[in-house]
């Protein structure tokens, strides 16, 4: 598996949150503007890339029965330091983030990843598939980022795009995308057009309706 | 009459071992095949002739094998009378009327060793143009207590005789065999619904089912020795000419029966000839084993069907896939198993064998469900799904 | 074998209820209550109401022309029900945004009638009041409550309705109502909340399908409508029926789950 597989595989073809279902929490919270949902995805980049590396340093030598706990510990040392960086040098930010930051250490794409990849494979390409995941991610709530404030308050990263009907124009925004259902719908219709276009995604149902090409093999 | 077939529709999930060729000449009672998988279960020929034609079907089932008849040369010598119970059910399975039961649960043909919990012989009619039970019995003198008392001895428990409100048709047979009545309403007329009643079948107790007129030519068999597979069938249908009973045998031709008895079409629509009750039956041209009446109704013209091209074709276009199920009232009634209906229908529908299971599909056969299938808004045949999940508990069981 | 659908002549023998009949029986019965919805809200309804079925037949001729589905007229059923439920001065963009939405999401996407989970109408509501919130549905006046009633009739003779639902919803509004405010304000419960009982709740496709299952589900409905009654006085707010209806429908699974569980249970027992 190449180092460049690892790069680009999870922006669509087994992107965390569209194909895996993995850190949805934080993609419903953080995304009602774009510098939010920015912010997060280079946060939890960064995260991702460094405890997958210190992980797969350490790999041969993390006892399996507390793998877990020590993943965490790392996890949680890396965001500690992520979020004192952001309070003293992104103090507005960091206010608006307020604990979302605190919580990557339970996002379940950091650990995951670290499970699934970082125990076993080297530094570098651990490195990288936390990169490729991190921006596998950042691309999704980039999408719903966008989305979200556009179509809630008319502007993108507080530049207003239309005139909202407050201001006298005739963009009425929507109210529910202020809310997390929003996130919900979109996440769900971003699924909907990967799956379309990647057929191979989709999961097979247990039970099918019976029609007349069945046939009992 | 000169053709009388043996149809595979008839076997479902049978796999025959032919034992005769086309062009064979055969007596009657004379063995054509048997089960693969239980070689005791023999199929013999009803009438005397000459095997005109051997279809197989899908995954080498018997489709049809069609029996030209010819007069006899000899009738076969009559055997001598069976008395005990191990001769009895010899001489069932070697003189082809073991088909004659099937088991409940699963609807099939039963092992020739096994033993019911009870026996139900059906003596009621399944629909109102289906012949009346007592009308046909009367002329058979003492065919039908013998039979009953023969096939008392196949199981230890009780045989039980369905019948309609009357004179009990099975008084002074013996303590074993019972009478039971029901009267007539919508699913009267089905040994399921007898079997529901008086003595209901999961995985582990099975019961065999069994026709009046079958048990008739039981006790023919066992008291004079002569097998007789002839069948009264009733006539019926707004296109039949004279609708009444008619003396035929099991696997008749039915064009040929039929030749003299139809009334003309309005707007000349061609004929569709059912073999069996409108619910129950299929469109064939043979009559069915376990059919007792020959339905004639018009069918559709193939000119008169719309074009199916453009946008107003998209309107009209009926897909392989069953319409919506639309739960109603009247799907409730239909089914009198104390089932819960649109949760049995769904796990049909996807063969969700376990729910079906569960929900009580063992007790049913395809019979059971026809009156859904007709009053469901889906147009989906219960009664194939039905059969579908049955086959895959049966392998499972 | 030629499929999973009846023969063609016992298709042809059926005369009960089939996918066509039931949409004309509904589209009878909603005939008055559209009709007394053009005559009150006058001209502008008519603008709602041509949107609301145009919208839901173009998406149904798109989910019919991409999945291969033969056409029905159900979904001009929902649109009905959804101008009868909007006040006519909703803008026709935002009308077709919330029909879009509910009737893709509710029905079409799940593969049309009978295969999803919530009322295509109420979902259409319940995205119009979300989306743009300050949004209030149209209230029930008392001719409209009356012109209910046929269609309610109609229904229910012809066993598309289930009565325990009925029965089971006005059972619990009437104690709240009496609890509430007395006995004199049970006529105005009835006129405000009889369409969303009819249309809505006991809708045939959206509720409980097991007997004691309709019961629990027109409790729950019932008391739901009660919670979510955000008007003040003896008066159903429409969106609480709406809101009641969406909730309620999505437990409805889980409620025949129960049903059938507990059926299965006493078959066991009877039969040893």
């Amino acid at each position: 598996m190449s180092l460049h597989h690892h790069l680009t595989a999870p922006l669509i073809g087994n992107n965390p949150v569209t194909l895996q279902i993995l850190g949805i929490c934080s993609a419903l919270a953080v995304t009602t503007t774009l510098s939010t949902a920015i912010t997060m995805s280079v946060a939890l980049t960064v995260v991702l890339c460094l405890s997958n590396g210190v992980i797969s340093l350490m790999r041969h030598h993390i006892p399996p029965s507390i793998r877990l706990i020590i993943q965490i510990t790392i996890v949680a040392s890396i965001v500690i330091v992520i979020d004192q960086f952001m309070q003293a040098f992104m103090f507005e930010m960091s206010k608006r983030l307020s604990i979302f930051v605190g919580l990557i250490v339970t996002n379940c794409l950091v650990l995951g990843r670290a499970e699934a990849f970082a125990m076993r494979n080297p530094v570098l390409p651990s490195v990288v598939d936390g990169l490729g995941n991190g921006l596998g991610y950042s691309l999704v709530l980039l999408i719903v980022g966008a989305l979200r404030e556009f179509l809630g308050t008319g502007a993108l990263m507080g530049v207003p795009l239309v005139t909202t009907a407050a201001d006298g124009g005739w963009f009425q925004p929507l109210g529910l995308m202020q809310l997390a259902p929003s996130a919900f719908f979109i996440l769900g219709l971003l699924v909907w057009l990967v799956r379309a276009m990647r057929p191979e995604q989709v999961e097979q149902p247990e039970f099918r309706l019976r029609t007349s090409e069945d046939r009992r093999p | 009459m000169t053709q009388v077939a043996l149809l595979g529709a008839d076997l479902p999930g049978l796999r025959p071992k032919l034992l005769c060729a086309q062009g064979d000449r055969v007596g009657r009672g004379l063995a054509l095949f048997h089960d693969r998988a239980n070689p005791e279960v023999v199929f013999v020929s009803p009438v005397s002739g000459v095997v005109d034609t051997i279809t197989l079907g899908p995954r080498r089932s018997l489709s049809a094998l069609v029996i030209r008849l010819e007069p006899d040369q000899h009738e076969p010598d009559p055997t001598s009378v069976a008395t005990s119970p191990d001769e009895i059910r010899e001489t069932l399975l070697a003189k082809g009327f073991w088909p004659a039961f099937l088991t409940r649960p699963y609807g099939r043909i039963p092992a020739p060793d096994a033993v019911p919990e009870a026996i139900f012989v059906n003596v009621t009619p399944d629909n109102p143009h289906a012949p009346d039970p007592r009308v046909v019995l009367r002329d058979q003198g003492d065919a039908f207590p013998a039979g009953l008392k023969a096939i008392a001895h196949l199981t230890s428990g009780t045989v039980h005789v369905c019948q309609t409100p009357g004179t009990d048709l099975a008084a002074g047979c013996g303590d074993r065999i019972r009478g039971s009545f029901f009267p007539e309403s919508q699913a009267s007329g089905l040994s399921g619904t007898h079997i529901h009643r008086l003595h209901p079948v999961d995985q582990n107790r099975s019961v065999w089912s069994i026709g009046y007129q079958d048990v008739a030519a039981i006790g023919k068999l066992i008291e004079t020795g002569i097998h007789d597979f002839s069948r009264i069938a009733a006539l019926a249908g707004p296109r039949a000419r004279q609708p009444r009973l008619i003396r035929t045998i099991a696997g008749a031709n039915l064009q040929e029966l039929i030749r003299e008895e139809t009334l003309p079409g309005n707007h000349g629509s061609p004929l569709c000839v059912v073999s069996g009750s409108l619910t129950n039956g299929r469109q064939a041209s043979w009559l069915g084993r376990y059919h007792q009446q020959i339905t004639l109704l018009d069918d559709v013209a193939p000119q008169s069907r719309i074009s199916k091209g453009g946008l107003m074709g998209l309107f009209r276009r009926t897909s392989s896939q069953p319409a919506p199920l639309i739960p109603t009232a009247a799907l409730e009634w239909a089914l009198a198993f104390g089932v819960p209906v649109v949760p049995f229908l769904r796990a049909l529908s996807v063969g969700d064998a376990e729910t079906a299971s569960r929900l009580g599909c063992l007790e049913m056969v395809e019979e059971d469900v026809a009156a859904v299938s007709m009053a469901c808004s889906s147009g989906a045949d219960y009664g194939r799904m039905l059969r579908h999940v049955l086959d895959e508990l049966a392998e499972d069981a | 074998m030629t499929g999973w659908t009846l023969d063609p002549f016992r298709m042809r023998q059926r005369s009960g209820w089939t996918p066509a009949r039931v949409t004309v029986a509904q589209l009878i019965a909603l005939a008055a209550p559209v009709a007394v919805s053009l005559v009150e809200r006058g001209t502008p309804q008519i603008a709602v109401l041509l949107t609301a079925v145009v919208t839901c037949l173009i998406w149904e001729l798109a989910f019919g022309l991409i999945r291969g589905r033969p056409l029905s007229l159900h979904t001009a059923t929902v649109a009905l029900i959804f101008a009868v439920l909007v006040p006519a001065s909703i803008p026709v963009w935002q009308i077709v945004v919330a029909v879009s939405l509910g009737v893709v999401f509710g029905e079409l996407v799940f593969g049309g009638r009978g295969y999803g989970i919530v009322s295509g109408a109420a979902a259409a509501a319940g995205f119009l009041v979300f989306f743009f919130t300050g949004t209030e549905l149209a209230s029930s006046s008392e001719i409209m409550a009356l012109a209910t009633l046929p269609g309610l009739v109609l229904l229910l003779a012809g066993g598309l309705v289930s009565w325990r639902i009925l029965v089971s919803v006005t059972v619990v509004l009437i104690i709240a109502g009496l609890i509430q405010d007395g006995a004199s304000s049970l006529p105005s419960v009835a006129i405000t909340a009889v369409f969303g009982m009819v249309f809505l709740i006991s809708d045939p496709v959206a509720g409980a399908t097991t007997n004691p299952g309709r019961v629990v589900f027109g409790l729950l409905a019932g008391v739901l409508i009660v919670l979510f009654d955000t008007a003040a006085g003896p008066v159903v707010a429409p969106a609480a029926v709406v809101f009641a209806s969406l909730l309620a429908s999505l437990f409805a699974p889980l409620i025949d789950h129960m049903a059938v569980a507990l059926i299965v249970r006493r078959r066991r027992a009877r039969h040893g």
